[in-house]
């Protein structure tokens, strides 16, 4: 099978370049293994991976145009090329950096309350279906990056720094469903840009963690934003230009 | 974008003179991060001096090397959960924390997983060591006792559900009607925890990068993607560490007090699998820092033992993961099964679930993978009281991904054992302190597999003492010479020029097939001396002719692997030959030649000291209390 990888070394190259390999395909071979193949038996690839099963984030790549971690993603014995995740800088081939993207999910994803929380509160029940049933599943965002990778909202010039991208807005959505969180999230979601979205149902066509349910979340969010009469879109930082 | 260790370096060095290494300026002394702010407050040690007049040589060609040093009390190596359990205690004793993590942070080790990971827990502080979560059958109890007195008598130092809670994870597994979740685990009679309260706490659901998210609100800083090669020598004491940034490949000398090595256990060694070895810990954990105490006269200890589970081995591109895979571990072993579809575990309620399996497997009850089978065909099989929710998800995600029905009729999915922690570490004593002082470490101590909680638990101790150490320890002058010909031995790897050189994967490969092939299902004098003669041969013929086939110092695998594996080698030679050595079977470690556990003669520890460039081996009796 045809394998096209992007390579770029930014300490060598002017510009990233395609280069096309030919492996012999496997039975469920995942876009991982590919890389792996060409890297073990045409020539050196710089990729990175860690838990071969969607939940470190690091693997992350384009396949075929369309994010996703490599390590989870089948790839059909037919030409793919497979490029470093859109949008974020290359370090090289298909390595790239989403320091500041993780560091920022962090900040938001902190718990926001004022007491200390006791054994008892830990032991509390908790509404099985409306609380712990949302929140369990994304509990499973890897902060991969594929959402923000394929999300309009975010990439989209008319609409770039209005909208945080669904990888955060799973954070927010994280700890509005956190029975021990206090912070106003419905605020935060909103001032980060929950109406910038177009639900366009992208990210959950191509997350990895199956169970979370981006546009359900977003609906819920907006329903308590609505309810509260938060329902502006977020304005772009600079009013002109 | 810059990274998050670019963005605290006063300077960077750039020309070079001439036959002699350039130490960048004192790059930072514990500089805060602060999340979200765009920079960081950086103080330039301006007192830096010169570095000595040390060249290096590679191809015959003069080769001008330059790396930066960072500065700090307490370095810690490893952002896992030792790492973060001695982080937060050095830092709340007032310490400058510097970690530094080979992978990118919150991305690397077990902790950088985003899986439900399973807690632990007395339900009061025990009693005694005996009843403590992190004993262990060989483990040396006065360190373990320390540690104890150490967490004290409130039950909530020893609350790591509470813990989890407070670090910023949401609520643990819950049932169907809201309630807390604890499931009590098995097999509190042997080193385990709380016979007499029933069993050990066990909840689900802890998910470490809620954890990892808080540490970095601290003052602690945070240098990832750099890998250390070596530590650092000065006159008999440790001053740090020597390593690389991977991305950039700029060589890096970190200067501190007192040095905390927590870098994970090397399961690398355990076979190989499409994309990974047989064994769900992670590719970077390759016994470096523990293979460089052992090159400097550290014993290396437990290296006989691993913690091993059962995960799905086809399909083979998801690798022996975790977190792709279906498995079952202790407390879910209903639905493994052997080629006749006997549920063969369900009658046994041994604590160490390995052997009933490996003997099964010996038995010829096999399938032709070499391991068992887990049948979730019947619709039980499908509650997440039953199946742990990890694997759970997986057969969901093998149907839509890979159009694999695990739950169709007559479907067996193979699986085998895997490895996910490795026993071999540096010995420490008491007080996690190294035989090198100003070295700790948080696993050589004679136990036989790690969890999280243990961890946790023991790295915040080495953290009070590595503090205690630095106090009076003065590092202000010291002499670069040491870590500039660690820096001259990474060059050479990458510069290396062989003919008919073999790529370092496949040196790597040979080690992994040749171990797994003599240790699965079990071991026994003639194939572990079959393993160690050819390690041999690796070692004198391919390791001489390994060669990097990208000579670029950005973000180079090969580069990578080849450093690792002189590592790798260390460690599976300690392994092979204390198996060789230790003529008995204990907890999963298994010889069909001695198949008994022989408590008269093996309840001692195993030591692989480096002498005269030969491994030795000796018993070590178990420290005791
Ligand atoms: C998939 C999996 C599932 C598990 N499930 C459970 C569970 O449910 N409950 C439980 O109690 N235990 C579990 N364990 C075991 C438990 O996770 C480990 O015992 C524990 O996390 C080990 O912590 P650590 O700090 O020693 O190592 P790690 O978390 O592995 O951290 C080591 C760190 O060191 C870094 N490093 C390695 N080499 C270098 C170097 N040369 N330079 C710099 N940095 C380096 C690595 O990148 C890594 O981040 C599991 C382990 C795995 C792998
Ligand atoms: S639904 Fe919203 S968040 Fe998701 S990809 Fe579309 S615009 Fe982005
Ligand atoms: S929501 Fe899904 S796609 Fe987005 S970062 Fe998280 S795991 Fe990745
Ligand atoms: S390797 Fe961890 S998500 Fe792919």
């Amino acid at each position: 099978m045809k394998v096209t990888i992007q390579k770029y070394d930014p300490a060598v190259d002017a510009l990233p370049y395609t280069k096309d390999y030919d492996i012999p395909y496997t039975e469920n071979m995942t876009a991982l293994k590919a890389i792996l193949d060409v890297h073990e038996k045409c020539e050196p690839i710089a990729f990175d991976y860690s838990c071969r099963g969607r939940v470190c984030g690091r693997c992350s790549v384009m396949v075929n145009g369309t994010a996703g971690t490599a390590c989870t993603t089948a790839i059909p014995d037919k030409a793919v090329t497979i490029e470093p995740l859109r949008g974020f800088r290359i370090v090289k081939d298909l390595v790239v950096d989403k320091t500041e993207f993780h560091d920022r999910i962090s900040a938001l994803e902190l718990r926001s309350r004022a007491t200390e929380i006791s054994y008892e509160d830990v032991l509390a029940p908790v509404d099985y279906d409306n609380v712990f049933m949302k929140l369990d599943p994304l509990e499973w965002c890897a902060r991969c990056g594929s959402c923000q990778a394929m999300c309009p909202a975010v990439h989209d010039a008319s609409s770039k720094d209005t909208y945080l991208g669904p990888a955060g807005m799973i954070a927010i959505g994280l700890r509005f469903f956190d029975p021990y969180d206090t912070g106003d999230r419905i605020s935060q979601a909103v001032q980060e840009g929950l109406w910038n979205c177009i639900m366009c149902g992208m990210c959950d066509e191509v997350c990895p963690a199956l169970e979370i349910e981006h546009i359900a979340t977003w609906t819920k969010l907006r329903e308590e934003a609505t309810a509260r009469n938060l329902t502006q879109k977020k304005a772009p930082l600079l009013p002109f230009g | 974008m810059l990274k998050r260790d670019e963005r605290c370096k006063a300077s960077a060095s750039q020309g070079v003179s001439r036959r002699q290494f350039l130490k960048a300026g004192g790059i930072l002394t514990g500089a805060a991060m602060f999340i979200g702010a765009g920079l960081t407050a950086c103080s330039n040690d301006s007192t830096s001096q010169s570095s000595g007049g040390t060249n290096t040589q590679a191809n015959g060609k003069e080769t001008l090397i330059s790396y930066s040093v960072y500065d700090t009390d307490i370095l810690i190596i490893g952002t896992g959960f030792g790492g973060i359990g001695a982080a937060l205690e050095a830092n709340a004793k007032g310490a400058k924390v510097l970690m530094v993590d080979k992978g990118p942070f919150e991305f690397s080790g077990a902790a950088g997983m985003n899986w439900d990971q399973e807690v632990t827990w007395p339900n009061t502080a025990p009693e005694g060591i005996t009843k403590c979560s992190f004993n262990d059958v060989l483990a040396n109890q006065k360190l373990v006792s320390n540690v104890h007195q150490f967490l004290g008598k409130d039950a909530e130092a020893w609350n790591a559900a509470l813990w989890w809670v407070r670090m910023g994870n949401t609520t643990w597994n819950r049932l169907s009607n809201g309630n807390f979740e604890n499931l009590i685990s098995a097999g509190s009679d042997e080193g385990g925890v709380g016979a007499e309260a029933g069993g050990v706490n066990l909840v689900q659901r802890g998910f470490s990068r809620h954890i990892q998210d808080t540490l970095k609100t601290q003052p602690i800083t945070i240098i990832d993607n750099t890998m250390i090669t070596d530590i650092f020598l000065d006159n008999g004491k440790c001053v740090g560490a020597v390593g690389y940034q991977v991305q950039t490949g700029e060589y890096r000398v970190f200067r501190s007090k007192a040095t905390i090595a927590t870098a994970g256990a090397c399961c690398q060694m355990y076979g190989w699998l499409d994309v990974h070895p047989i064994g769900m810990n992670t590719p970077d954990n390759t016994g470096d820092v523990d293979a460089a105490a052992y090159r400097h006269g550290v014993p290396l200890v437990s290296n006989e033992f691993f913690g091993v589970d059962l995960i799905s081995v086809h399909p083979s591109s998801l690798g022996a993961s975790f977190n792709a895979g279906i498995g079952a571990d202790g407390n879910h072993m209903q639905f493994v099964c052997d080629k006749d579809g006997e549920f063969f575990m369900r009658e046994t309620n041994a604590y160490d679930v390995s052997r009933p399996i490996r003997d099964r497997i010996l038995a010829g009850k096999g399938g032709e993978h070499g391991g068992v089978f887990i049948d979730l065909t019947s619709p039980e099989a499908l509650d997440r009281t039953k199946l742990r929710p990890c694997y759970l998800r997986n057969v969901y995600m093998w149907k839509e991904k890979f159009n694999i029905d695990v739950t169709q009729s007559g479907y067996r999915i193979p699986v085998s054992l895997e490895c996910f922690e490795h026993g071999g570490a540096f010995v420490i004593d008491e007080n996690c302190s190294s035989s090198i002082p100003g070295l700790f470490g948080t696993r050589g101590y004679g136990l036989v597999k790690g969890h999280i909680t243990q961890q946790t638990f023991v790295g915040a101790f080495a953290g009070l003492k590595a503090y205690e150490y630095a106090q009076d320890n003065d590092v202000k002058k010291v002499d670069w010479t040491a870590a500039e010909a660690e820096i001259s031995r990474i060059d050479e790897i990458r510069t290396r020029e062989v003919s008919a050189g073999i790529r370092p994967f496949e040196i790597r490969h040979k080690i992994q097939n040749n171990f797994y092939d003599n240790w699965e299902p079990a071991t026994d004098a003639a194939k572990l001396q079959k393993a160690i003669a050819e390690l041999e041969r690796i070692k004198k013929e391919d390791l001489p002719k390994q060669y990097v086939a990208d000579k670029s110092a950005t973000f180079n695998r090969d580069w990578k692997d080849a450093i690792e594996n002189y590592n790798l080698i260390d460690m599976t030679e300690a392994t092979l030959r204390s198996a060789l050595m230790r003529e008995e079977s204990r907890l999963t470690f298994y010889r069909t030649d001695f198949p008994e556990q022989d408590d008269k003669n093996w309840h001692v520890n195993i030591y692989c000291k480096l002498n005269n460039g030969n491994m030795e081996l000796s018993k070590s009796e178990q420290v005791l209390v």
